[in-house]
């Protein structure tokens, strides 16, 4: 190998021979000299040598970066900082493409450790404008996307610092440095229109699906990078070596060619951003925006994929696999959901006449017993009823115009205080097939209360249900969950001599700070208990944790409760609803007596899933009452930092989460060290398992880079090729190899039992070949297979530890 | 197969926009797309201008150029439009007719926005004689290095490369003496025994003592004497301009040239004479200074050169006489008379018998 490198170095050093008797002694230079002619000195006209300027290749890496980037933020019309965006990336380019100036590795390894760790200090520093800032860039995006759907608000992340002036910016730095960390890298090498196209084009497409268009400025930045990379490519004249010299000398072309000079390439990249910007604006003028969308028609592909598209951006992944919707009701099933998805479509219409600016319950089911992971239907429970309460005067009687669109068709939603009699309390606990039967013979249509009903309500009645009426099962509790209920209740510092209020109070107080509301609480695995795996380990949940847990809860401190599930309307659905002003939809057809509201227009409010909830009924003072439990969705949802950047910043300083992960002697509960173990090995793991993919991947370029040097078209190379591939095998199998200097001693290692004639004839062959001898093509193929014969025999006698190791180096 | 390849390459990018306009019906990609269809022609357009506003000029020293001492040579392309272009390829050849030697090679340049690009040879000539550098095509590649337009250019650079003046022939002065007569001696001391042949008007450049004054005051205007010397007929130097495979006329001409040194140094006058297979005659300068010597290397390097040995000194004689003592520098060999001096082994003068 040193002797290779030393005749390489020979080799670059010899004169180039422009004619017999005339050589070239030195390493030209391109120089200026002004329009006309050699105005100035050869030194001075020497310092205007720009055969290692970068600006051309920073000057496209900001446009396909930045156009990319901006344009994408343009988009969803949060373009905040550009110049700032801008500047900084062409800072971040000057740096990485000057990295690549010098031609020497080892600067670059010093150049990209250097950043890392500036880049680590920065996200560290600034993770939480950075994640905000990322998540207010997906929550424009999603309401943009919701919008164009006419589909509810989704708002998926929460952002911690509400700035987004100052926060998008930052993001958007933090995810443009990764850019531009990777186009330098390949517009550096190769000049790459593949990656150029990958960062120009598909960034827009999710945008560019729904109509969201850039601004015209990033189109041509997009436009002249892409077709500036194209061009730079085309015309070669991009790579700065380490070799000092500004041309290089092809031998067999006679040609002297320039490597670099970035005036030209900046002065090309200048005109292809005049004629993009030409050519760009007579098209804006000649078919303006608006005239184009006049004809927009969506491709059939789009119009298929449109539906789920959407679905998929706005409710995750979840969305595609349940594409049927269950109107947020569970049926009393637990654990199963990971995530909540919200589709936003509307599963009931209500009509009615708003009394009052509380929320009003709409209740569809109700859980008596709880195991594991359901709870069973209360199927002969009491319900409140009017008819319930004699002694109680009825101040005031609703209608109730309920239409079930896309809820769950099984179950029957009505507020609080219905009338019903036996029959539709039957409906209401929900029928077996003999109950059907027997309500079916007494023609008693009750299908009807299933998709289009009417009911008439009380809403300022309590209901005095004597305690006799409660039933023990409002008290159950599996044996499994006491021991965690107990240990919930002296961490919530719940006491014997407690009022039930602030036992209530208590426990809501200690759900608020310690088990944040989400609607991605995770699946609750088969082997483990709902409330158990809530209250334990996962310690974040959704409505269906706290109403259950909840419900345990009180049971466990004697005070009879009952799980329900159905929807909630509150007032501002009630705002949001459309105002019937039909003479068909009177105040006084749908409401009777005193309300808090006064009187008002009938209004029809549309219930999506979103409305749909999990809450407790608690006996308490002799009646059932409502009771929440479920903590509001936060703003600061992700105060616990429980996200990646957070995670590695703690992982990194060794702090433990002291949000609650500790118990009262302060040392980190089994659950939470199972979780950071676990976190710490999956980024361990997925460390150990990106080395393992780049070595793998730096093995397989280098027997890529190595075929190919013999399988060029020229045979002699080829053969050269293999036969060096040979050599560099031999050395590392055979360490004497080095001492063989000659193609005799060569093939001697190699093949020690060949006879020595062969020996010879193979020797002078490659002698032969070794100065320049051209091989007809037959003979090509003899000697090449030839050569692979006899690596091929070589190898088989080496151990396999050997071969492997070898074929690791090499 | 490079060129296509950037058409393919072009061709993908186009479709995989062309693909996401299908798919989206964007007004972005619209835009792209037709700037991708419109870019093609301006290039060729661009490439097109530019090949017609491109000129080609050599410059450098030209003076005093020695054999063996590097001399620069500066290769100016001017861009006279203002579109700029990374690739103009100019095809150069370099050629020496003394010896016929010729040589091509091309190279790429940038044509800089209407500017001028200059990239400096510094070149090491082993060979005497005139340098003939000349560009006659420039070709041009367009921005997208899709196609290659050539241009015609005329450009011409003349080096004339003189042997080295430091030479050290030293001839033995015994030898010599045969070859130079009474006259040469006598005009050696100072005295003219040249003869007038004719009289006519004065030159610029003629020397002050040929003037015939008395005919000029008779006439009204100067007059001068045309004198040939008498040592031309006796001291001559020839020159035989043999040449082969190993350019053996390169020494030929450094002998003769550091011969020439020498002689004017140590002030005997001599003629040098080569036979001239251009004009089938011999030709003869008398040698008084350095610029006489260098024009009359000069005159050799736009002779042709032959092959025969004793070709040139055979001709000579038979033109001037067999009579003649004469000074002959030619490439060594056993069969040669008196040698005068050695240059290296493989060129030798003698005089001839």
């Amino acid at each position: 190998m040193i002797r290779c490198k030393r005749d390489k170095k020979k080799i670059k050093e010899e004169q180039i021979n422009l004619c017999t008797g005339t050589v070239l002694l030195n390493h030209p230079e391109m120089t200026d000299c002004g329009h006309g002619g050699t105005s100035h000195p050869y030194l001075q006209r020497k310092k205007n040598a720009d055969s290692r300027g970068i600006w051309a290749k920073c000057l496209l890496e900001v446009l396909l970066v930045g156009g990319s980037m901006c344009g994408f933020l343009s988009c969803i019309e949060m373009s905040y900082g550009v110049p700032v965006i801008l500047g900084l990336y062409l800072v971040l380019a000057v740096y990485f493409s000057s990295l690549f100036r010098s031609g020497k590795v080892w600067r670059r390894d010093i150049g990209y450790v250097i950043f890392l760790v500036v880049f680590i200090l920065f996200i560290m520093a600034f993770r939480r404008y950075v994640n905000s800032g990322f998540y207010a860039i997906i929550n424009e995006f999603l309401d943009h996307i919701t919008d164009y759907y006419g589909a509810q608000e989704v708002k998926v992340f929460s952002e911690a610092i509400g700035n987004r002036s100052l926060t998008v910016p930052i993001a958007a730095i933090a995810i443009g440095c990764i850019e531009i960390i990777v186009l330098n890298i390949f517009i550096n090498t190769n000049m790459s229109v593949g990656w150029a196209v990958w960062f120009a084009l598909p960034v827009f497409i999710l945008t560019l699906f729904f109509r969201f268009e850039p601004h015209s400025i990033y189109l041509f930045m997009i436009s002249s990078g892409l077709l500036g990379v194209i061009c730079l490519k085309g015309n070669g004249h991009f790579r700065i070596t380490d070799n000092d010299n500004t041309f290089e000398y092809d031998s067999k072309r006679h040609k002297l060619v320039y490597r670099h000079s970035d005036r030209a390439s900046l002065q090309l990249v200048a005109c292809v951003i005049m004629a993009c910007i030409v050519v760009g604006s007579m098209i804006m003028i000649l078919k303006p925006i608006e005239s184009y969308r006049y004809r927009y028609k969506d491709s059939t592909a789009k119009s298929r994929i449109e539906a789920p598209l959407g679905n998929l951006l706005m409710y995750g992944f979840e969305a595609l696999r349940n594409t049927a919707n269950t109107g947020g009701l569970a049926n009393g099933r637990l654990g199963g959901v990971s995530d909540v998805n919200l589709d936003g479509e509307t599963d009931l219409t209500v009509r009615f006449a708003p009394y009052s600016a509380d929320r009003i319950y709409l209740k569809a089911f109700t859980g008596d017993e709880y195991s594991w992971d359901h709870w069973d239907r209360d199927r002969d429970g009491l319900y409140n009823s009017p008819s319930d309460t004699e002694n109680e005067p009825v101040m005031a009687k609703g209608r109730m115009d309920i239409q079930n669109q896309d809820g769950a068709s099984n179950l029957v939603y009505y507020p609080y205080y219905t009338e019903y009699d036996d029959m539709l309390g039957l409906v209401l606990g929900g029928l077996d097939e003999d109950e059907a039967k027997i309500l079916k013979d007494r023609e008693y249509d009750y299908t009807k209360y299933y998709i289009n009903y009417s009911v008439t309500y009380c809403p300022y009645i309590y209901d005095q249900t004597s305690l006799d009426k409660v039933d023990d099962r409002y008290l159950q509790i599996p044996d499994v969950n006491i021991p965690v209920l107990e240990r919930f209740c002296q961490n919530a510092g719940i006491e014997d001599d407690d009022t039930e209020d602030v036992e209530i109070q208590k426990i809501y107080n200690y759900f608020v700070e310690n088990y944040p509301y989400t609607l991605h609480p995770g699946a609750t695995p088969r082997r483990e208990d709902y409330v158990n795996y809530f209250l334990e380990t996962t310690k974040k949940g959704l409505c269906a944790n706290y109403a259950t847990a909840g419900t345990l809860l009180l049971r466990y401190l004697g005070i009879p409760a009952r799980y329900i599930e159905g929807y909630v309307i509150d007032y501002n659905d009630v705002m949001d609803g459309t105002i019937l002003t039909d003479d068909g939809y009177k105040y006084s057809d749908y409401f009777e007596g005193s309300a808090d509201l006064g009187e008002t227009a009938v209004v029809e409010v549309s219930v999506t899933d979103g409305g749909a909830h999990a809450w407790i009924e608690a006996f308490l003072d002799g009646r059932w009452q409502v009771v929440e439990l479920t903590p509001p969705s936060s703003e600061d949802e992700d105060a616990d930092q429980n996200d990646f950047w957070s995670r590695f910043s703690k992982w990194l300083t060794g702090d433990s989460d002291s949000s609650g992960d500790t118990d009262d002697n302060g040392t980190e509960t089994g659950a939470s060290m199972l979780a950071n173990s676990k976190f710490v090995l999956y980024v361990m793991a997925a460390i150990a398992v990106s080395v393992m993919l780049l070595w793998v991947l730096g093995i397989f370029v280098r027997k890529l880079v190595r075929f190919m040097t013999y399988h060029r078209r020229d045979h002699t190379e080829n053969i050269l090729g293999y036969y060096r591939y040979m050599c560099d095998y031999m050395r590392l199998a055979d360490p004497d190899f080095e001492n063989a200097w000659s193609h005799i001693q060569q093939i001697e290692h190699m093949w020690p039992d060949l006879d020595e004639t062969s020996k010879q004839r193979i020797a002078d062959y490659m002698e032969a070949v070794s100065y320049g001898g051209q091989i007809p093509g037959d003979e090509y193929k003899d000697v090449m297979k030839l050569l692979k014969n006899m690596l091929k025999c070589y190898r088989h006698t080496m151990p396999m530890l050997l071969r492997l190791h070898i074929f690791r180096k090499m | 197969m490079k060129y296509v390849w950037h058409i393919v390459r072009y061709v993908i990018v186009f479709i995989i926009n062309l693909l996401i306009l299908l798919f989206v019906h964007s007004y972005f990609n619209l835009v792209i797309m037709i700037i991708m269809l419109v870019f093609p022609v301006v290039s060729m357009v661009c490439a097109v201008i530019t090949s017609r506003h491109l000129t080609v000029a050599f410059g450098g020293c030209s003076t005093s150029l020695t054999v063996d001492e590097p001399f620069l040579i500066s290769v100016i392309l001017d861009n006279k439009s203002y579109i700029p272009n990374m690739n103009v390829d100019i095809v150069i050849t370099m050629s020496n007719d003394l010896f016929k030697t010729r040589g091509t090679h091309t190279l790429c340049i940038p044509a800089y926005s209407h500017n001028s690009d200059v990239v400096d040879y510094q070149i090491g000539q082993s060979l005497t004689g005139v340098l003939k550098v000349m560009a006659d095509a420039v070709y041009v590649t367009d921005w997208m290095g899709v196609i290659r337009l050539k241009s015609k250019c005329h450009a011409v650079g003349e080096y004339v490369v003189y042997p080295s003046g430091n030479v050290q022939i030293e001839p033995e002065m015994s030898a010599l003496a045969q070859g130079m007569t009474e006259s040469e001696e006598s005009r050696k001391k100072g005295y003219d025994f040249s003869e007038v042949v004719d009289v006519r008007e004065y030159q610029p450049g003629d020397r002050l003592q040929n003037i015939h004054w008395k005919l000029s005051a008779k006439n009204d205007m100067l007059m001068v004497k045309d004198r040939e010397s008498m040592s031309s007929s006796n001291l001559i130097v020839v020159v035989e301009l043999v040449n082969d495979e190993t350019n053996i006329l390169n020494d030929i001409l450094k002998a003769a040239y550091g011969l020439g040194v020498y002689l004017l140094k140590e002030q005997i006058p001599y003629t040098y004479c080569i036979w001239s297979d251009k004009i089938q005659d011999a030709v003869a300068m008398p040698v008084d200074s350095m610029d006489d010597l260098r024009n009359w290397m000069e005159l050799i390097f736009y002779e042709n050169a032959y092959e025969d040995e004793g070709h040139g000194m055979d001709m000579i004689s038979r033109v001037m006489g067999a009579d003649k003592r004469i000074l002959v520098i030619t490439k060594s060999s056993e069969l040669h008379g008196e040698k005068v001096f050695d240059y290296g082994s493989r060129v030798e003068g003698y005089i001839s018998d």
